[in-house]
């Protein structure tokens, strides 16, 4: 068993098989060699290491990507948003701890993770206009004119226009 | 696109409440999430790119945004002054990709004016612009997807295609698709120029030579498609040039559709596939019977085979089955289609095979 420590101080115990869907969480535990050490997560807090477990016991024993996997530009071609099931209904959560899940799973280097987190997002901004994207994340259109006017001239070629 | 992988100071998190996380994110996290928004035609633009000016000079500066592009027949091409706007938004797109390759796919000009036939003017501009752009950039395309069509009958919208392609240098070419054979300047030479092309689809729309098409077959190709028209089909002599040219020991796939030979027919060549991982095979019984019979496939790990018997003649039913009769060798024996099932029914067969 392995201890991770929260942000917020909070002690989690998972199975070795478990934490170390976590390339960072493996690569601590292969440099500390065989010790009851807990392990600092300072970068993430209690609620968000919850589900983040939940995510690597539901996916225990599952073959880990390669670490250049999806990263070619033929992948880039073929790259799709679909989610499994069980994956989607796992990351149908607030916005909030949706962008938590993806800092953690980048933090932690949990590459299944981060993807299911950037597609959920990306499907979240798929099919909206740029006002319905600003309006969902609170963002404020900071464009100066002449930036408006290029999107004005790029916008001459959209089909929707 | 490198693992969007980044440190995140012990602060961040615990101002999650404060504010909205996602404007936070790093550069090649926000890449990563715009990664998954595929879009990869100026006619619908990425809209991220258009929500605030981070967001925008981020995505501006991912190459790896800008390596799929898609040309197609937009209805505002009316002029040639439409087409020197169009050529500057593509090459826009095609500099932000900075060093990486680029695939390029030109659409079929009906499949973006479904509802509203194009005008030769519109067809002479669109064809003129996706040539340009091939020209112009010819050392950006990792994968060149090019239109099958024959579309519309009184327009070569693919002509001199082939030719253009053979006096270009396309150094970074590895994937290739195009259709050749559809008249006289569409013979194809790419061995050359394309040193590291491992990847070719051809539509052969006639039946013709196989020297007629290809004048120069890349040996260093290792997944091969060969389509045709359903009403052609790809001619005994074709497949059998094919074979003989002996350049086919790097296919690793091989797909064939379709083989439209009837009845008996002459014995193909010999020859070894000794790469062969994976064949997928379209056609008439006899048609698959003469060319498995003539193959020998040692690594053969995959067969597909779909039936088409589209015309079926005269009575009686044709026969054929895939069977192995030893390691490598496909026999063809005791396959049936019914007469009376005719035409236009397909009949499906695939599985792992181990020879």
């Amino acid at each position: 068993m392995v201890t991770l420590v929260t942000s917020d101080n909070e002690k989690f115990t998972a199975d070795k098989e478990v934490a170390e869907r976590s390339v960072l969480i493996k690569n601590m535990l292969e440099d500390v060699g065989e010790s009851d050490q807990p392990i600092p997560l300072p970068n993430v807090s209690s609620s968000v290491l919850k589900k983040v477990l939940e995510y690597c016991e539901h996916h225990r024993g599952e073959p880990l990507p390669a670490a250049d996997a999806d990263t070619t530009q033929d992948d880039t071609r073929k790259r799709t948003t679909d989610i499994s099931e069980w994956d989607q209904k796992f990351i149908t959560v607030d916005q909030e701890m949706l962008f938590e899940i993806i800092l953690a799973a980048n933090y932690l280097d949990i590459k299944s993770l981060l993807d299911v987190g950037c597609k959920t997002v990306a499907n979240m901004i798929k099919g909206k206009t740029p006002e319905e994207i600003r309006k969902l994340f609170n963002i404020v259109n900071d464009f100066t004119p002449e930036e408006e006017a290029q999107i004005k001239k790029e916008n001459e070629w959209a089909e929707d226009r | 696109m490198e693992t969007a992988r980044f440190d995140i100071s012990p602060n961040a998190l615990s101002l999650s409440t404060s504010r909205n996380l996602l404007l936070s994110f790093a550069p090649e996290l926000l890449a990563l999430i715009f990664s998954h928004c595929n879009s990869n035609t100026i006619t619908s633009s990425f809209t991220f790119t258009q929500v605030c000016s981070r967001w925008r000079s981020i995505a501006h500066s991912s190459p790896v945004l800008w390596t799929n592009l898609l040309i197609e027949l937009s209805p505002t091409l009316q002029t040639e002054a439409d087409a020197s706007k169009y050529e500057e938004a593509i090459t826009e797109w095609i500099m932000r990709s900075s060093t990486l390759g680029i695939t390029l796919e030109v659409a079929e000009p009906s499949s973006s004016c479904k509802y509203y036939p194009p005008t030769t003017t519109q067809l002479d501009l669109y064809t003129n612009l996706y040539q340009n752009i091939i020209t112009d950039f010819s050392n950006k395309w990792r994968a060149l997807l090019l239109p099958y069509t024959q579309y519309p009958k009184d327009h070569d919208f693919v002509a001199g295609i082939a030719g253009l392609l053979e006096g270009l240098s396309l150094p970074a070419l590895e994937e290739l698709r195009l259709c050749v054979g559809a008249n006289s300047s569409s013979q194809i030479s790419l061995h050359c120029n394309a040193p590291r092309l491992y990847k070719l689809a051809l539509n052969l729309p006639k039946i013709l030579p196989l020297l007629a098409c290809i004048g120069s077959y890349p040996g260093t190709i290792s997944d091969l498609v060969l389509s045709s028209s359903p009403q052609t089909g790809l001619s005994r002599d074709f497949i059998g040039e094919l074979l003989e040219l002996g350049q086919l020991q790097h296919l690793t796939h091989l797909e064939i559709d379709r083989l439209t030979w009837y009845g008996p027919v002459a014995a193909l060549p010999p020859a070894s596939l000794p790469n062969l991982l994976k064949f997928s095979l379209c056609g008439s019984i006899s048609g698959m019977e003469r060319l498995l019979d003539a193959l020998t496939l040692p690594s053969l790990r995959s067969l597909s085979l779909s039936l088409e018997l589209f015309r079926l003649i005269g009575p009686g039913s044709e026969r054929g089955s895939c069977v192995t009769s030893a390691p490598g060798k496909i026999t063809f024996s005791t396959f049936e289609a019914q007469p009376d099932e005719s035409v236009g029914r397909k009949i499906h067969g695939a599985g792992d095979y181990f020879g």
